[in-house]
C-alpha cells in the first residue's frame, strides 16, 4: 500500500539493511542562489515496486537523484537511500543501488565484451542469465565497441548492465529520453520482461506518459520542488475529472471554479479539469447556466498534463 | 580498481603509445647533434616543463571528460571506495606518462651507455624518473584543478611551479618531487568523492589544501604588486634602472666605470695621498672582477650545474667529467671512440668534487685552480688557496697578473701561475673581502705606481630586502698589506616597502617560501650574505596586516556562520598569514553555507 505519510522521527543512520523506505527525505531542500528547486520536500517510498517520478522540467528530480546518491549537497532537511544517510553512502551501498540516466554513459573505447567483464568482476551478486536475456533483445555484439553502438544499443546494454548488478534499488532518470519509438519499446519491454525487476524496487523518471502508465505501480509527481501527489496512477487518475458543458457566454469566472486544473473552450463548449471533485461539480455547472454536461474519463497524460499545466508560466 | 586502470590505459594507450615514438624521435635527433645528458639548467629545465605540461594536459583533459555531473556519477557510483578509484585514474595516468616519457628516456640512456663512448653516470639513470615525477607532478595538478573546488583548486599548480626554483640537488630535488607528488596525489585523493564541491572538512586535508592555496595567492600579489609597482616607476620616469641613476646609489655603483668608482669611493678618503690616488686612478685602467657562479657542482647532481666538460682541440679529445669515476672521461671528437680517463696530476688521482669548467682547459676544484695541459695530457695544478677557501670566479688578467676571487678574499697572482703554478709564482697579496661573498657586486682593482687599489662594492640583491650596499676601498702595497683607504655608505636606490615586500606582506608565507625552496639543498660557501634585519617600519606594517586580516576573518567567518572550531582556526590563520590566508577564507567560504 502506497501512501503519503506524515513526518516521521530520524530514522537510524547506521539502518541500512533492514529500512523499510529506500528512499525518505525530511524536509529536503536545494536552492542555487536565489532559485529553491527543492522546496522542503517530504518524501518516503517503500520498498518494492516501481515508483515513478514526474514532473515539469525543472522541477527537482534529476536534483532529488543527485542529493540521494550524495552527489549534491542538500541545502537543508535530510535525505536517506536504503536508510542511509545520502552523505555518508559506502562502497556496498553503492554497489545496492543501480542507475541508469539519459546519457547512457559508458566507456566509448571499451568493448561490450570488456564493459561486462569488468562489471562481473565488480559486483558479486553479478546475474549472467539476467545480463543476457535483456542484452539478447539487442543486436549488440561482445565485439563491438561501445561508442559503435547506437543510441537503442546503447541505453539496453546500460540495463542489462544495471539489471545485472542485482541491484535492491534501480534509479532510472529518464532512460528512454532521445530514444526512437522501437527503441524505446525494446527498453520498456527489457524492464518489464525482466526477472530482475521482480527483486527490487525501481524508482522511474520520466516524461513518457505512456511508459508510466504501462510500467507504474506509484506514481510521484513533483512541482516545483515539493510533493504534488504520491498515489497509484489510476488513483489519480480517478483524482481529475473532465466534464464538458454547454454554458452560455463566457461561462463561471476561472478564480470560482472549485478544484480547477485546466478549462478550454472548444466549438462553443467549455472543457474543465478538476481536481478532487464529485458529482457535485456538475451541480455547480448547471448553477453556472450549463445546460448539457458530459463527465468524461481522463487518462494519466492529460491528468498529469493538468496539474503540471496549472501553475505553469505561459504566454499572455 | 585494476579493472578500472587497464580502461583508462586502453582509452589513452594510442596517444601515450604517439607520444612516446614522437619523442623517441626528438631525443634521437637532437642526441645525434649534442650530448643530451651534459646539457646546463636551463635546457633541463625547460624539458622538465614540457614533461610537467605534457602531465597536466593529460590531468586536466582526463579528469575534464568525467568532471561532466552525469560522467562524474557514473564514475563514483560503483561499488568502490572513491579514494581507490581515484588511484586507479592517477595510476593510469602514471603508466600513459611512463610509456610516453620514461621509455624512450630508458631507450636513449641504453644506447648512450653501450653504443657511444658518451660518460652515462648513475645519477643520469634518476633522470626518468624525475621526468617522470615531474610529468606527474603536473598531472595531478591538472587533476586536481578539475576534480576539486573551481574555486581554488587551480592554484595548487603553485606546487609543481615550484620545482624548478627547488635548490635541492640530486636525490634531495627527487625527494622534493616525491613530497610534491604525494602532496598533490592525496589532495587528488582527498578530492575525490561525490560531492566534489565541498571543501575539506577534516583538519589535515583542510591545512593541505589550504597551504598552497595560500602560497599561490601569496606569490601572486607579490609577483603582481611588484610589476604594478615597477611599471608604474617606470612611467613615472624615474625608475633607478630605466634612467640616469641615482647619485651615490647601488644602480649608478653597479654601472659606473671602475675608475670612476673608484674615485667615488675616495671622495670621502682622509688619507693624504687620497687627492693623488683620485688622480692617478682617473688617468688609470680598472680591472672588475665579479662572483662567476653561485653554486657548485655536487657530486649525484641530476643535472650540470655548471658546466664540466672541455675540448682538448690538440688531440682531437672532449672531455667530460664523470661523477661515477670522478674523473674526466675521454671521447674522440672525430670518431666519438673513447679515450681513457683523466685524472688529476701525473698519477690521475680522482677528484674530491666535480670540478667547475671555465673554459680552455682551466677548473676550479673548490679552492684549487687546475688546467690541463695539451702538452703532457694530465690536468695539473696550478694554485691552491687556504684551506676552507672556495674560489668564486675564473681568473681575470690584470695587467701583467691574475686576479683570482675567493669566497673569503681576493688575490693577486702574477699572470704566469696559470702556465707555472703558484709554486713558482706565490700569490702577490692577498686582500680580504670586507663583506660576504653572497653580496658582493663587484670588485675593481687599480694599479698605483706602488701599490694597488682594490674598491669593493656591496649591495647585490639589495633590491630585493639584502644587506645595505656600501663600498670599501684598500690600498695594497707591494709587500701585500691591506689597509682600508676609503669608505661610504651606498643608497639603496629602491624604497623599503619595494625591498622588503616579500616581508611585510606576509612574513609567516616568506618563510614557508624559503623553507621550501631550500629544504634538502646543500650549503654552498658561495652563497653566505649578511643577514639583513627588517626594519621596525616593516615589521609594524606587516603587523597591521595581519591584525586587520585576522579581524576581518572573524567578521567573514561569522557573516558565513562557520562553526565554532573552524571559525577560531581560519581567524588564527588570518591572523598569522595575513592577507594570503584571508583571500583564502573567501575563497573557501565565499558566501552562507546553507546557501
Amino acid at each position: 500500500m502506497i501512501r503519503l505519510l506524515p513526518s516521521a522521527p530520524e530514522a537510524p543512520v547506521s539502518a541500512p539493511s533492514g529500512a523499510e523506505f529506500v528512499v525518505e527525505t525530511i524536509g529536503l531542500t536545494k536552492s542555487y542562489g536565489g532559485k529553491t528547486v527543492l522546496d522542503r520536500l517530504d518524501l518516503r517510498l517503500p520498498r518494492g515496486g516501481i515508483h515513478a517520478i514526474v514532473g515539469a522540467n525543472g522541477a527537482g528530480k534529476s536534483t532529488l537523484f543527485r542529493i540521494l546518491l550524495g552527489f549534491l549537497g542538500a541545502s537543508g532537511g535530510t535525505a536517506r537511500l536504503l536508510g542511509r544517510d545520502s552523505r555518508c553512502l559506502t562502497a556496498d551501498d553503492r554497489r545496492r543501488v543501480g542507475f541508469v540516466n539519459e546519457e547512457h554513459s559508458l566507456p566509448d573505447w571499451m568493448k561490450v565484451g570488456t564493459v561486462t567483464a569488468m562489471q562481473r568482476r565488480l559486483y558479486p551478486a553479478w546475474n549472467q542469465p539476467v545480463f543476457e536475456t535483456v542484452i539478447g533483445s539487442y543486436n549488440v555484439d561482445p565485439g563491438q565497441k561501445v561508442g559503435q553502438l547506437s543510441r537503442g544499443e546503447r541505453a539496453g546494454f546500460n540495463l542489462a548492465l544495471a539489471l545485472a548488478q542485482g541491484p535492491e534499488l534501480l534509479i532510472l532518470d529518464e532512460p528512454t529520453l532521445g530514444l526512437d519509438v522501437v527503441a524505446k519499446r525494446a527498453f520498456m519491454e527489457s524492464l518489464m520482461y525482466s526477472q530482475a525487476t521482480e527483486a527490487c524496487t525501481i524508482v522511474y523518471c520520466s516524461h513518457q506518459m505512456e511508459e508510466i502508465e504501462r510500467l507504474a505501480d506509484n506514481l510521484i509527481i513533483l512541482e516545483r520542488g515539493r510533493l504534488r501527489n504520491m498515489s497509484p496512477p489510476e488513483d489519480f487518475c480517478a483524482r481529475v475529472r473532465h466534464f464538458v458543458a454547454d454554458v452560455p457566454f463566457k461561462g463561471p469566472d476561472p478564480a470560482s471554479v472549485p478544484g480547477l486544473l485546466q478549462v478550454q473552450r472548444i466549438d462553443g463548449l467549455h472543457h474543465y479539469l478538476v481536481l478532487d471533485q464529485g458529482d457535485g461539480f456538475a451541480d455547480f455547472l448547471r448553477a453556472a447556466g450549463a445546460r448539457n454536461i458530459i463527465d468524461q474519463p481522463v487518462g494519466l497524460d492529460e491528468a498529469v498534463n493538468a496539474i503540471l499545466g496549472q501553475h505553469h508560466a505561459a504566454p499572455r | 580498481m585494476l579493472d578500472l586502470l587497464k580502461a583508462e590505459w586502453l582509452r589513452f594507450r594510442a596517444l601515450a603509445a604517439t607520444v612516446a615514438l614522437l619523442h623517441l624521435g626528438v631525443i634521437a635527433f637532437y642526441g645525434r647533434m649534442v650530448d643530451l645528458l651534459q646539457q646546463p639548467p636551463m635546457i633541463v629545465q625547460a624539458v622538465a616543463a614540457a614533461y610537467a605540461l605534457a602531465g597536466l594536459l593529460l590531468g586536466l583533459y582526463q579528469m575534464g571528460s568525467y568532471r561532466r555531473p552525469n560522467r562524474w556519477l557514473n564514475l563514483l557510483h560503483r561499488p568502490l571506495p572513491p579514494a581507490r578509484i581515484a588511484l586507479a585514474l592517477a595510476g593510469a595516468g602514471a603508466l600513459l606518462l611512463t610509456v610516453a616519457l620514461v621509455l624512450p628516456m630508458l631507450i636513449m640512456l641504453a644506447g648512450q651507455e653501450w653504443m657511444s663512448a658518451r660518460v652515462v653516470d648513475v645519477r643520469h639513470w634518476l633522470l626518468p624518473l624525475a621526468a617522470l615525477l615531474s610529468a606527474m607532478a603536473g598531472y595531478l595538478a591538472g587533476a586536481y584543478a578539475m576534480v576539486g573546488v573551481r574555486r581554488y583548486a587551480p592554484l595548487v599548480l603553485i606546487l609543481p611551479a615550484m620545482l624548478p626554483f627547488s635548490n635541492a640537488v640530486g636525490i634531495g630535488a627527487i625527494a622534493i618531487q616525491v613530497l610534491v607528488v604525494a602532496w598533490l596525489l592525496y589532495l587528488l585523493v582527498t578530492a575525490f568523492r561525490p560531492d566534489p564541491g565541498r571543501i575539506p572538512e577534516r583538519p589535515l586535508p583542510l591545512i593541505l589544501t589550504a597551504l598552497p592555496v595560500q602560497l599561490a595567492l601569496y606569490l601572486v600579489l607579490l609577483t603582481a604588486g611588484d610589476i604594478l609597482f615597477q611599471l608604474g616607476w617606470i612611467m613615472s620616469g624615474t625608475h633607478p634602472l630605466n634612467s640616469v641613476p641615482p647619485r651615490g646609489g647601488l644602480v649608478e655603483a653597479s654601472r659606473a666605470e671602475g675608475p670612476d668608482l673608484v674615485v667615488a669611493g675616495l671622495a670621502a678618503s682622509r688619507s693624504p695621498e687620497a687627492p693623488l690616488w683620485r688622480e692617478q686612478v682617473s688617468i688609470s685602467d680598472a680591472f672588475r672582477i665579479q662572483p662567476g657562479f653561485d653554486q657548485l657542482p655536487v657530486r649525484g647532481e641530476l643535472t650540470n650545474s655548471v658546466p664540466i666538460e672541455f675540448e682538448d682541440e690538440e688531440h682531437q679529445v672532449h672531455w667530460t667529467f664523470s661523477h661515477d669515476s670522478m674523473r674526466f672521461e675521454g671521447r674522440g671528437t672525430i670518431d666519438g671512440a673513447p679515450r681513457g680517463s683523466l685524472g688529476l696530476g701525473e698519477s690521475g688521482a680522482r677528484f674530491q668534487r666535480p670540478p667547475v669548467s671555465l673554459g680552455e682547459g682551466v677548473m676550479v676544484d673548490a679552492g684549487r685552480l687546475v688546467r690541463f695541459d695539451p702538452e703532457i695530457g694530465r690536468i695539473v695544478r696550478r694554485l691552491a688557496l687556504p684551506a676552507g677557501e672556495t674560489i668564486a670566479a675564473a681568473p681575470v688578467p690584470v695587467g701583467d697578473a691574475v686576479a683570482i676571487l675567493s669566497d673569503k678574499a681576493l688575490y693577486l697572482y702574477d699572470a704566469q701561475v696559470l702556465e707555472e703554478g703558484d709554486a713558482a709564482f706565490p700569490a702577490r697579496w692577498r686582500a680580504p673581502l670586507p663583506g660576504p661573498i653572497g653580496d658582493l657586486e663587484r670588485a675593481d682593482i687599480v694599479e698605483l705606481l706602488d701599490a694597488h687599489l682594490v674598491s669593493f662594492a656591496y649591495g647585490r640583491g639589495n633590491p630585493d630586502g639584502a644587506a645595505a650596499p656600501f663600498q670599501t676601498i684598500l690600498r695594497v702595497d707591494s709587500q701585500g698589506r691591506a689597509i682600508a683607504v676609503g669608505a661610504r655608505p651606498l643608497k639603496s636606490d629602491f624604497p623599503l616597502l619595494s625591498r622588503f615586500r616579500d616581508r611585510w606582506l606576509s612574513p609567516a608565507m616568506n618563510m614557508v617560501r624559503h623553507a621550501m625552496l631550500n629544504l634538502f639543498a646543500p650549503r654552498t660557501p658561495l652563497t653566505a650574505a649578511a643577514s639583513a634585519p627588517t626594519p621596525p617600519s616593516i615589521w609594524a606594517l606587516a603587523l597591521a596586516l595581519c591584525l586587520g586580516s585576522l579581524t576581518a576573518a572573524w567578521w567573514w567567518t561569522r557573516r558565513v556562520a562557520l562553526p565554532g572550531r573552524e571559525r577560531v582556526g581560519w581567524t588564527l590563520a588570518a591572523g598569522a598569514i595575513g592577507l594570503p590566508a584571508l583571500i583564502s577564507l573567501w575563497l573557501f567560504h565565499p558566501r552562507r553555507q546553507a546557501e
